[in-house]
Parts: structure tokens; sequence; C-alpha cells
């Protein structure tokens, strides 16, 4: 758990964030959001102490990151960035093996842990752990980044825009098989971005922030069904139905029923309906047949479910 | 490039190719090659003519001819200067003196030109260049030369003086990385004292070095009568333990730090220069003829002149030169660390690395090659320099040359002066070989990512 108590952080010049409260339970990934600027990352960086907070205190696991020491502290927290940090001069595998090594565990061990972290993310250690960062695509070397985070076996981990700067492909892949890993490693998340879609496809909570202060705080869904004020509205923008779709099932919008004998084809009950939505738009005035996972007709989909959604 | 070389050195075979005095008294006339009226002489414009016209030849044919022709020229210009000293003097007159003159110049010029003109089809051409051109010196064809002649005067002399000019230039380079890279890493890291530092750094290398002998004539000279050993060691030790005291004290931090560093650096660097100037000694006791440090120089009463602290000598020379060569190490430093991407020290930190592990393990090895190329023209730089050293009575190859200059002995200059380039050229080309294999595998440029 990741608590922060009335957190306010200037500069020098006026607040950059003010009197902030905020918890993240544990094991959740909780999204920080806003327009550049709102300082997103300067909350993210309060948490391991690469900043300090002007005023206020903030907690992990209930001790006050400010009574502890920064460097032990770090090390508990994993870190990745947007861009990346990889060391040059060391290997792929000598980058994953960085905070063991740092912190003295034995030689054998941490090559076991980073041959592991790097299957894990997807990368065949025999053919990468060897590579030169210089080596990789942009992709793999942020999957290399996040292997170097989680090598210690951080209880919590700080990602600070970790796929803005890949190729929307790149992103999306990423993405999905970060999902997958978060449910495997069950980690306790805060995670920047400024990419309403991303906010929405990883986030268990997402915290809305504008102006120096916490606009919203509330699972995706609740933020793009009723956003607390003008500025999340503006914010999460005119599509933010189309994206509440895209969290839900076609299961949850379909007519159940009996199959209709004039439809145009089937489509699958645990799709993202905003993709069925795009199947239907592209069909004209139609009906498509909804079916399960077994090949089942569970109910009918028309434009026309779509309004009482 | 292969034309430009070839009228030059064409150019070259026309004009005057070497000066003949009957002695070292009077004024030289100028022979050229034609009215020398050497053996094969004209084998030499024959070869500039031919690596000429390989220009437009193919390719493949390039590959074979211009180095041979490359080498063909060197060996004759190397070979004729020996041959044109040996027509002109003959036994019965030692005085007379034969000396380069500005068709040779001119040649040597072609002979650059041509080796990076010709190193683009053959690498190892400057080798083979060199080599050739060496020979006739190595066979003796050089021995009536007015170079060698002289050096054959000084010959006891030469081997110490160049020994003592690459012992202060070392030496020198030492103490300025000493210095310079903790001044470095200290602008790089604080806007505030990069200004200060970078303009220090400049501001030292604008002093004209006879400026600057005559700024430490008196400081030197009163330092090594009136002051002890055991007084110096205490003044320069309390400084740099001071100084670091003031650096750990966190509450004095931001006044401390810099203050302190500063102070350090100046205590840590006096005791350095004393060790330097020890070390110089014990080298030219060792190997140079000189008498080194003698026993009385441990005694704590003994003063700092026993270590060769005077208002001229190794002492200034040695300051001078390190203050000169810390310009190129500090400004490098600098620019490799400002160079780093702020993503590596920024993950380095969040992933819990101490200050010192981010610098050392993060950040030194990323710049490491910018730091090495600042030790480089640190190098090439204190070993031109040096050369004044001689002016205030520190030995070196600046010996000879204002001996030269003095005499009106110009192949005397050239004694002095061509070993400086040489080695110079050597010592830059080695450590940049050095450099490159120093330099980390992953960032070194050229291997194709998979």
């Amino acid at each position: 758990m990741i608590e922060f108590l009335n957190v306010t952080k200037s500069f020098g010049g006026p607040a950059v964030l003010h009197d902030i409260s905020l918890t993240v339970p544990r094991g959740e990934l909780v999204i920080l959001i806003g327009p550049s600027g709102c300082g997103k990352s300067t909350l993210l960086r309060l948490v391991n102490r690469l900043l300090e907070p002007t005023s206020g205190d903030i907690r992990v696991g209930g001790v006050s990151v400010l009574e502890q020491d920064p460097v032990a502290l770090r090390r508990r927290l994993g870190y990745v960035i947007q861009s990346v940090g990889l060391f040059p001069h060391l290997t792929v595998q000598e980058n994953v093996e960085l905070v063991p090594s740092i912190s003295g565990v034995a030689r054998e061990a941490r090559a076991a842990r980073a041959r592991e972290l790097l299957s894990l993310m997807g990368l065949e250690p025999g053919q990468y752990a060897g590579r030169y960062p210089r080596q990789l695509s942009g992709g793999q070397q942020q999957r290399v980044g996040i292997a170097r985070a989680l090598a210690a076996d951080p209880e919590y981990l700080l990602m600070d825009e970790p796929f803005s700067a890949l190729d929307p492909v790149t992103r999306t892949h990423l993405q999905e098989q970060f999902l997958t890993l978060k449910r495997e490693i069950g980690k306790t998340i805060l995670f920047v971005t400024h990419d309403v879609d991303e906010a929405v496809r990883l986030g268990d909570r997402i915290c809305v922030l504008g102006a120096g202060a916490v606009q919203q705080y509330a699972p995706p869904e609740e933020v793009l069904r009723r956003p607390a004020n003008d500025f999340v509205a503006s914010f999460v923008g005119e599509g933010r139905e189309l994206r509440r779709l895209g969290l839900r099932p076609v299961r949850a919008v379909m007519r159940p029923g009996a199959g209709s004998a004039e439809a145009l084809g089937t489509v699958g009950a645990d799709l993202p309906a905003d993709q069925a939505l795009s199947r239907l738009l592209g069909a004209g005035d139609g009906v498509l047949n909804v079916v399960d996972a077994g090949g089942a007709v569970v109910g009918t989909l028309r434009l026309a479910d779509f309004g009482a959604a | 490039m292969l034309l430009l070389a070839g009228v030059l050195g064409l150019l070259a075979c026309a004009v005057s190719w070497v000066d003949f005095r009957p002695n070292r008294l009077v004024q030289g006339e100028g022979r050229t090659l034609a009215a020398l009226g050497l053996p094969l002489w004209w084998g030499l414009p024959l070869a500039w003519a031919a690596l000429l016209a390989c220009g437009w030849l193919a390719a493949r044919w390039q590959r074979v001819w211009a180095p041979l022709l490359f080498a063909a020229s060197a060996f004759g210009v190397s070979h004729l200067l020996g041959a044109a000293a040996s027509i002109l003097v003959s036994g019965d007159n030692p005085f007379a003196r034969v000396s380069p003159a500005a068709g040779l110049w001119l040649s040597v010029a072609a002979l650059y030109v041509a080796g990076f003109a010709v190193s683009r089809v053959w690498r190892p051409v400057g080798l083979a260049g060199a080599l050739a051109f060496a020979l006739p010196p190595l066979l003796g064809g050089w021995n009536t030369l007015g170079l060698v002649q002289e050096y054959r005067n000084v010959a006891d002399t030469f081997w110490p003086q160049l020994g003592t000019h690459a012992a202060l230039s070392v030496i020198a380079l030492v103490l300025a990385a000493l210095l310079g890279l903790p001044l470095g890493i200290a602008a790089a890291r604080s806007e505030r004292l990069a200004g200060g530092v970078l303009g220090f750094a400049s501001f030292l290398q604008t002093i004209p070095s006879v400026a600057l002998f005559g700024l430490l004539l008196p400081v030197f000279s009163a330092l090594g009568r009136g002051v002890s050993v055991g007084t110096f060691l205490a003044w320069a030790g309390g400084a740099l333990a001071l100084g670091v005291g003031l650096t750990r004290l966190r509450r004095l931090a931001p006044v401390g730090g810099p203050v302190g560093g500063l102070l350090a650096l100046l205590g840590g660097q006096a005791l350095l220069l004393l060790a330097g100037l020890g070390l110089l000694q014990v080298v030219q006791g060792a190997w140079l003829g000189g008498d080194g440090l003698s026993r009385d120089a441990f005694s704590l009463s003994a003063p700092l002149g026993a270590w060769g602290v005077r208002g001229i000598g190794a002492a200034p020379a040695l300051l001078a030169l390190t203050l000169y060569a810390l310009l190129p190490i500090v400004v490098n430093t600098f620019v490799g660390l400002r160079g780093v991407p702020p993503g590596i020290p920024d993950a380095a930190r969040g992933l819990g690395m101490t200050p010192a592990q981010v610098l050392w393990r993060a950040e030194l090895p990323v710049a490491l090659p910018y730091l090495f190329e600042g030790l480089r023209s640190a190098l090439v730089l204190t070993f031109g320099i040096a050369t004044v050293a001689a002016l205030i009575g520190a030995g070196g190859l600046g010996f000879f040359i204002q001996r030269g200059v003095e005499g009106n002995v110009p192949d005397l200059v050239l004694l002095g002066a061509l070993p400086i380039v040489l080695i110079a050229l050597l010592l830059s080309e080695g450590l940049r070989l050095l450099g490159g294999w120093l330099t980390p595998k992953g960032l070194r440029a050229g291997e194709n990512p998979a």
C-alpha cells in the first residue's frame, strides 16, 4: 500500500502539487494521468525520494519514506522510465542483474533470476542475454528495463510513462503482455501516463490530476461514465463512451435470447463491445448473432442495443 | 588528393632542395635537385608524375600501384636528401653543413597528402611509407647531413634531454589529470561551478608561458629558500584534511562542499606537485645523469629547495605544464559527463545506486571515450609546450632549439623540434588505439545491431 498524506510540492514557485491525499491499495495498478505539467511524474518521484515533498508525508507499506534511507528504499521499489535508461556499456544480462549485484546477491543466483525474468518478458535469454542495449529495438529495450526493475523482486513498481516512446503497434503489444505479467506477479503498481486509452486498458483505478490537485480517483468505468467535473470530462474527451465500450464484453450489451435468421454474421460474446460496434457500423443497419466460446448462439446485437447500454 | 600530392611533389623537385653552407657562420645557398646532378635523381619526379597519373587508374589497379609509388617516393625523398649531403660535404671540411630547404619540406607535405589519399585504398600505407622513408637514415645514408652531424656533437646530452622532456610531460599530465578530473566532474554537477571552472581553465591557457614563468619565479624562489619541507607538508596536508572535513559536514553542504573541495584540491595538488618534483629528480638521477634526490631532502627541516623548488628549473616548469594541460582534461570530462543521456543517471538513482555508484558505474563508463580523448590531447599538448621549459633551465628538447636559435644553427633547431613532432604524433596515434581498445564494447560504433 502506498499512501500520500496531504502532500504539497513546490519548486520554489507556486505549488506544483497541492495538498494531495491518495491511497494505492495493495496489489492494484493505479494510473496517474493528466495533461503535461500536471505534476504526475513529480508525484511518482516523491515515492522513491528522487524528489522530496515540501510538506505532507508519503508512506510505503505503512512506513514514512522520509524516515527511510533513500538508497535502501529505492531498492525495494522497482523503477521504470520512459527513456529506459539502460546502461549502454553493460550487456542485457548485466543490466538486469544491476540491482541484485549492488545489493551483493551471489552471482549464480542473480544470473538465474535474470534469465528467468528475460524469459518472462518474452526475450529468449540464449539469444538476448549477451547483447548490448544498442542492438535491441525500442520495445525490447523497455522489456529489459522492466525486467531490470523486477530483478530484486520489489513489492512495488513505479512506472513513469514506460510505453510512451514506443510506436503504436509495439505499445499495444507490450501493454497486453504487461497485463498478463501484472496478474502473474501481483505487485502494487503506480503508473504514470498521459494516454487515456492506456489508462483505461491497464488501470484498476485511475487518478486524474489537474492544476496540482486530484480531480477524480475512481475505477476506469466510473471515470468514463461519470466524470467528476468538466476538467475530467474534457480530458477523457468526447470519445469516452466508445472507450467505455472497450471495457465491456459484447455479452453485457447484447439482447439475450435466440439468434436471428436475418443475422449478417456472428460475433464472440467476450469480444470488447467497441469492436462489435465497429463491425455493425460497417454492415449497415443489420443484426449480428452473438456466440459464446463453444459456438452456441446466446443472443443478438443491433445498433439500437448500444443506446440502452 | 593524389593530384595535389603529385603537383606538390613535382614542384618540390624544381625548387631549392637543400641549403649548403661551407661553415656554420655564412648564409646558406640553395641547390636544386637538377643542379646537384645526383645519380638517378630524375627517378623522384618520375615517381611523383606516375603517382599523379594513378588518380585516373581504375580502383583495382590503384590498389596495387598507388602504395608502391608512394613508398618509392618516400624512399626517394629520404635517399636524395642524404645523397645531396654526401656529395656536398667532402671529408676535408668538417664544418660544412647541409640542411633541408624548401623543396624538401614541400616533398614532406606532398608525402603527407599522398599518404592520406592512398590510405583510402590501402590502410597500412602510413607504416609502409614511414619504413621506406626511414630506410636511408637507418643505413647511414644521412651521416653527412647537418642534422646528424649536430646530433653527433651533442649525442651525450641528447637522450638525457629527451628523457627529461618526456618525464616532465608525463608527470605534468598525471598531475593535471588528478586535478582536472575532479574539477570536470564538479563542473558537470553544478551549473554554478561550471562557468567558474571552465573560465578558469581557459584563462590559464591564455597566459603566455613566459609571463607565467615570470610570475612563478619569485614565488617558487621564496618557497624554495624560506619554507622547510615540514612546514610545507603541514600546510598542504592541513588544507587537504580541512577540505575533506568540510565536504563531509552535512550541515555546511551548500558552502562547505565547494569551498572544502577547493581546499582539498589545492592541498592535494601541492603535495602531488612536490611528489612529482621528487619523482622527476629520482628519474633524472637514475637514468638521465642528474643528481637525484639527496638523503637530506627527507628531513622535515630541509628547505623545499632540496626537492627542486627553485625560482627557475623543474618546479615552475612542472606547474606551468600542469596548468596548461588542465583545459583539455576539464573540458572533455565536463562535455563527456554532460553528454550522458539523462535517463541513465535517473534510472541508476531510481534503482537504488549510491551517488558514488551512479558516478563510477553509470556515468564515467559512458563518458570514458571523452575522458580518454581529453587525456590524449593533454599529453600531445604538454609534449609540445614542454619545449619552453628549456627557457627556465628545466631542460628538455627545447634546450637544443634554444641553442640553435641563439647560435643561428638551423640543424640544431631541427634536432630539437623533429623528435617533438614525431613523438607527439606517435603518442597521439598510440593513445587513439589504446582509447579504442578501452572503450566498452557496448559503446563502440560500427558494430551492427543484430
